[in-house]
């Protein structure tokens, strides 16, 4: 425990730099792109009737004449001052979008971690405890196929089932007053809305999750400790859930904290098959108008996502496993 | 034997492995899905039942009967020729990826893990960078700069799939590398390139064939995935994830134009999968099998 907190202060101050390196990569990427901000403003009419003085000044106003490295650096301090710059084709601020956006991307992102979690770990004991049965056959042959099942024909087959079919659920969210939802509301409408769009995000992690659980349960339930308390009498009940469990889970946490950060990441093609006014969607669109701070800002706060997702689980691993030296 | 011998090269194991009949169903069946698909790919033009792009105004959004095996898209184009020539395009994208992903990545490992010490700490690191960019998002952001294309889906894909295939070889070379023969090599006076190639890579090849068919199953997805979203290859291009997008909008008259080729890709990401797994058997001792690689 002493070292731990030197430990944290390192992995902390490691993942400052990693999010600084990202961030100049993923600036110095979007420099390479062909065309600068005023042709992407103005369209190619404007840009002829306009003189080349008037589109200097607008350069100059907007800072693109200053070297790279001061572009980067303006623009990072603007980000630590919570000003993400303004975007080209909204016209508007991109701090309060970004924000709103990440808000309700989030309304799938961590109901998907729950489901996760829960379906991820009781399949996985579930089938550890069953080993070689036809449920243990069963979960994994369901979870094998989930990990080679794209997550967009996922969410189209939730969507012709639920939407075209059923009619429970709408075909396109964009139309939903999403933001509007109080929070109550939200919960109502959770089970009826966004049930689906987090199932289909959670569906590849639940798999990665369930994987883990499986083998490390097989393992811990193989070991003295374990045989000696079912000898001994212990309900296999209590052996499973208390025993073999507390080091059993030890891997599926790290597995877990990971695949956080895959979900994350992951929300950008549920958005898409969805349409749903997300993050995600927010980035696409950003893309296919090459609207530059705009990508600059949804891939930083994707990324830091991840990459803090990844810190956690790290973090966790060592915290919980107390044979591993802080490094 | 043969699994554990680690003086033998890795063509000669999958030959021992293949006389010792060591194949699975596994092997099998992805191996016949994966030929299939190859086949498909190659021969597409040939084997397509109507032109692709050709439209048939009588029959918009048929639905699967004689003529148009799989029914018809919106515009009336044939949907089982757009698979078959969707093929193409996935496979090669994903394949041409993987390849160079491979590349990059065994030089980048071998490398690594030859010179070692501060080349190799250096290297690490720039690899932890690039490896805490999730997958996807940097493909986008590759393909958002160089534009959406074939050939810029490969970069993208192979350069993001890069770090982690190094990471693989680098762990395999770093077991191998104080063996006493590349030692013997060093003596002798042969150069840090031909000691890399000729000495560790052969030893190293099963990890990069396991680890290439399960980057192979993944780089489909990717690319699938990456058309989805509209930063595959443009329009009329028959592409797989495009398709899905592009038709699912018409779902509620014909689903078939967006299932077919989710179905296509499913069947070849399993064809894949199962294919690695087979190989994995074959080419990998039990003992050193790799954890669940993931993305």
């Amino acid at each position: 425990m002493k070292d731990f907190i030197p430990f944290i202060i390192k992995r902390l101050g490691a993942t400052a730099i990693l999010l600084v390196v990202i961030s100049m990569i993923i600036f110095g990427v979007c420099q390479l792109m062909p065309g600068d901000a005023v042709d992407i403003m103005l369209g190619g009419i404007a840009l002829q009737s306009l003189g080349e003085t008037t589109i200097e000044e607008l350069r100059k106003e907007l800072g693109l004449n200053l070297p790279v490295y001061q572009q980067y650096f303006n623009w990072a301090v603007g980000v630590l001052h919570g000003d993400l710059g303004t975007s080209y084709v909204m016209k508007a601020p991109i701090a309060p979008l970004v924000i709103s956006r990440l808000k309700t991307s989030l309304l799938l992102a961590v109901p998907a971690s729950l489901m996760m979690i829960v379906f991820g770990l009781s399949l996985g004991i579930l089938s550890a405890v069953k080993e070689k049965t036809w449920i243990d056959q069963g979960i994994s042959f369901v979870s094998l196929s989930m990990l080679s099942v794209p997550a967009f024909l996922t969410g189209t087959l939730f969507i012709y089932i639920f939407s075209v079919k059923l009619g429970w659920i709408p075909a396109a969210y964009n139309a939903l007053d999403i933001e509007g939802m109080s929070m109550f509301k939200m919960l109502g409408s959770y089970f009826g809305i966004l049930l689906f769009p987090s199932l289909t995000l959670a569906f590849e992690s639940i798999a990665y999750v369930n994987r883990q659980t499986r083998a490390s349960m097989i393992e811990e339930l193989k070991t003295n400790y374990v045989r000696t308390a079912v000898l001994k009498g212990v309900p296999q009940r209590d052996v499973v859930l208390h025993h073999a469990l507390r080091n059993g889970l030890l891997p599926a946490i790290t597995v877990i904290a990971f695949n956080v950060g895959q979900i994350i990441a992951g929300t950008v093609i549920i958005e898409a098959v969805f349409s749903y006014p997300g993050i995600g969607n927010l980035m696409i669109m950003a893309i296919k108008f090459r609207d530059v701070p705009l990508i600059l800002a949804t891939m930083i706060v994707i990324s830091s996502a991840y990459v803090l997702a990844n810190l956690v689980a790290d973090i966790l691993y060592t915290q919980l496993n107390p044979r591993i030296k802080y490094a | 034997m043969a699994n554990n011998s680690s003086n033998q090269s890795g063509f000669r194991k999958i030959i021992t492995g293949f006389l010792k009949k060591n194949i699975t169903t596994n092997l099998i069946i992805g191996g016949v899905l994966l030929l299939g698909f190859v086949f498909v790919g190659i021969f597409a033009p040939y084997i397509t039942p109507h032109d692709a792009e050709e439209m048939h105004y009588e029959n918009l959004k048929e639905m699967p009967s004689g003529p148009f095996l799989l029914g018809t898209d919106r515009f009336g184009r044939d949907i089982l020729s757009r698979v078959i020539l969707g093929t193409r395009t996935t496979l090669l994208v994903a394949s041409t990826s993987t390849l160079l992903a491979l590349l990059l990545g065994i030089m980048f490992g071998a490398t690594s893990a030859f010179f070692g010490g501060r080349v190799d700490n250096i290297m690490m690191r720039i690899n932890d960078i690039f490896m805490s960019f999730p997958t996807l998002i940097f493909a986008m952001l590759v393909i958002g700069v160089l534009g959406p294309s074939m050939i810029n889906g490969v970069i993208a894909i192979g350069i993001i799939y890069a770090p982690r295939v190094t990471r693989v070889v680098r762990a395999q070379a770093l077991n191998i590398v104080n063996l006493e023969y590349i030692d013997a090599a060093k003596v002798g006076g042969e150069s840090p390139f031909y000691i890399i190639f000729r000495e560790m890579l052969p030893n190293i090849w099963p990890t990069i064939i396991v680890e290439g068919s399960i980057r192979l199953g993944y780089a489909i997805l990717l690319t699938a995935s990456l058309g989805y979203i509209g930063l595959g290859p443009p329009p009329p291009t028959p592409d797989w994830g495009l398709m899905a997008y592009s038709e699912r909008g018409y779902m509620f008259e014909t689903p078939w134009p967006v299932f077919a080729p989710c179905i296509a890709i499913v069947i070849a990401v399993i064809g894949v999968n199962l294919f690695g797994e087979g190989l994995k058997d074959i080419l990998l001792a039990k003992g050193s099998r790799r954890k669940e690689a993931k993305i």
